[in-house]
């Protein structure tokens, strides 16, 4: 037990102070490049030498993005660009984003019009139409073209060789992520919701060798531990994030424990499996190709309401709390359909507003308690 | 007065945002003394209705001299001499079950948020919706609109009675609602019109809530704007089903904190 509240200690340390890390990579003489949402192929910044850096926008208050965005805009967008404007990203040499939402592209353009040259973006344009051959190969140049872009940035090159190193190290971490969430769901005594948050959080800014090498040391000293799940309310997350300090602080008060998550920063970022049997660009491509079941991408049968409902049985969670990210287009399409569903199969289900630059959250402490005793 | 010798009771206070309730319950559950006082979480009201309280009940001298204590509402953290706290979902759920034969719907309107709770055939909380950090559509938004009005809170019913016809308001957010009350003003708009339209839209953001959490007869309501009748039988309409109330309405959270603490009537 000793052994792994050190190591939670660490991983603590890491989700805390992520310019602490960043500033190590750069004393390293590495270069850094930031990865934001969603589905970023990460392993080509790992395959062109840098680090790849998470960046998730943080909780405070924007003020100077709002010369670029309305009030009613996706917090993490916001936050995103007010730490670029703010220079709490000096030392990055590129950032890299995706943009599956509208909301996500007009900021990532905003980034350009705002930070421009002294951070370059990376966009990344990943095709909807996932199903389709058309599709693939639109995904496979997109990666190309990327590839070059990251370069430009990494000062690196990335070949094939590398590139399928890479996504090796890549699928083993996102494999022992996977294993880490269940090992967590059934060992709440020994890692708290916000303890969880933070070996996820750390993920994002470790070199990932390290941070896999910790995490399988983690993962077997918990297997070695019987499980204490016994007592605690067991819930699913859903939704895009949960790094709201008064929310987990909450959870973890409240004696909650997350037996699994359907969150994009979470489950769903390391849900991919990259195939290592082909071409590494068309592999990436596949990964995209292959995934399902996520607000963020074209899913016509809605099969993540499906997922959400299933995640839940299949986790023995007693209740589903959807964590919605306050002006996010795509998981508020889903929220009906969500709540619904788990309605429809007897399964609790809370809603509560989040976004980062949101200070009290003391009604959702109400609901959180009296969502406990529903369960 | 009321005398009781030799028994037990419970007490539950509940403290919102704008105003402080205190129950008392003797072992049977029977309510035998309650407070009010206008001001809630941070102030002298959470004291004072309780003084009120156990100013009823001889028996007691003193808070410390009931069995058992619960606080509710939203400064219930603050009242930690307490024997326990918990949430105004919970204890409006069980104060409403035992107020209202049957009921299954519980709307709530308080002085900060607004809620709609669905119970069981039991009267146990099985879901709930609630407003998010918004004041629009609650009791606030009402002590803001009457504010404007230059009137009490109290006397926006009776205005209503006397409007020909409704002045929409459609601004949800309070702020934006409370401009458009003075331009309607400004207007010449008669007092009693723009009063219909102030009550039709927090019947509108309460039906929307309402939908959201599903309605199941009977309905009640709780929490201080169920006293305003006016706007009940707009809710009334708007929902197509009755909606009871209680003169002790705005007490249903604290009776079921006291229901808490003496363990009575199942796990609402």
């Amino acid at each position: 037990m000793a052994a792994i509240e050190t190591m939670l200690a660490t991983f603590e340390h890491v989700a805390t102070n992520p310019h602490e890390q960043l500033k190590e990579h750069l004393d390293a003489g590495k270069r850094v490049i930031g990865v934001g949402p969603y589905y970023a192929p990460e392993e080509l910044v790992h395959a062109a030498g840098a680090v790849p850096f998470g960046v998730w926008g943080c909780s405070g208050t924007a003020n100077e993005a709002r010369k670029y965005f309305p009030p009613f805009y996706c917090s993490l967008c916001q936050m995103t660009l007010e730490m670029g404007l703010t220079g709490k990203l000096a030392g990055l040499s590129g950032y890299m984003t995706t943009a599956l939402c509208d909301t996500q592209r007009a900021a990532s353009q905003n980034w350009r019009a705002g930070v421009g040259n002294a951070i370059p973006l990376i966009y990344v344009s990943q095709p909807q139409n996932r199903a389709t051959e058309f599709g693939r190969a639109y995904a496979v140049e997109s990666y190309r073209q990327v590839a070059h872009e990251i370069e430009e940035c990494a000062h690196g090159i990335i070949d094939d060789e590398g590139l399928a190193a890479s996504i090796k190290l890549y699928n083993e971490w996102r494999a022992a992520m996977r294993q880490f969430v269940k090992l967590a769901g059934t060992h709440p005594a020994e890692v708290g919701v916000q303890a969880r948050l933070a070996v996820i959080n750390a993920g994002y800014y470790m070199e990932k060798a390290d941070h896999l090498a910790l995490v399988n040391e983690l993962n077997a000293a918990l297997a070695a531990l019987p499980e204490s799940a016994e007592g605690f309310k067991r819930v699913v997350l859903s939704g895009i994030f949960e790094d709201i300090p008064a929310i987990t602080g909450m959870l973890d008060e409240l004696g909650y424990a997350v037996v699994a998550d359907d969150l994009a920063k979470e489950s769903r970022s390391f849900a991919m499996v990259v195939p290592e049997d082909e071409p590494p660009f068309e592999a990436l491509a596949d990964a995209w190709c292959a995934l399902e079941g996520d607000s963020l991408l074209y899913d016509p049968e809605k099969a993540h309401v499906k997922k959400v409902v299933d995640l839940a049985r299949e986790s023995g969670a007693a209740g589903v709390i959807l964590l919605l990210a306050k002006f996010c287009d795509p998981e508020e399409f889903d929220a009906p359909l969500v709540k619904a569903a788990c309605r429809e199969a007897g399964i609790p289900f809370l809603q509560i507003e989040i976004d980062q630059s949101t200070e009290t959250y003391e009604q959702a402490r109400t609901q959180l308690e009296a969502f406990g005793g529903l369960l | 007065m009321v005398y009781y010798n030799d028994m037990d009771y419970y007490l539950g206070i509940d403290v919102g945002s704008t105003a402080s309730k205190c129950v008392v319950v003797d072992a049977s559950g029977e309510i035998v003394a309650r407070g009010l006082h206008p001001t809630g979480a941070g102030t002298v009201g959470p004291r004072a209705c309780v003084d009120e309280a156990l100013a009823q009940v001889p028996d007691l001298p003193s808070a410390d001299d009931v069995a058992s204590s619960c606080a509710t509402g939203y400064g219930r953290h603050l009242e930690a001499w307490t024997t326990m706290q918990m949430s105004e979902l919970s204890c409006h759920a069980k104060g409403a079950a035992h107020l209202f034969e049957g009921v299954r719907t519980v709307i709530d309107i308080g002085g900060q948020d607004a809620k709609v709770l669905s119970l069981d055939e039991g009267g146990r909380l099985v879901d709930f919706v609630m407003n998010d950090k918004c004041a629009a559509g609650t009791g606030r938004f009402l002590d803001v609109m009457a504010g404007v009005f230059g009137c009490a809170v109290a006397n926006l019913s009776e205005l209503d009675r006397e409007a020909t016809e409704i002045a929409a308001i459609s601004s949800t957010c309070t702020v934006f609602a409370e401009s458009e009350v003075i331009s309607k003003l400004a207007a010449g708009t008669p007092i009693p019109n723009i009063v219909a339209g102030v009550h039709e839209s927090v019947v509108e953001r309460t039906h929307g809530l309402a939908k959201r959490a599903g309605v199941t007869p009977n309905v009640a309501m709780t929490g201080g704007v169920a006293l305003n009748d006016s706007l009940r039988e707009r809710l009334e309409r708007r929902i197509g089903l009755p909606v009871a109330t209680s003169p002790l309405a705005q007490f249903a959270g604290a009776y079921g904190a006291a229901l808490h603490a003496c363990g009575q009537g199942g796990n609402a």
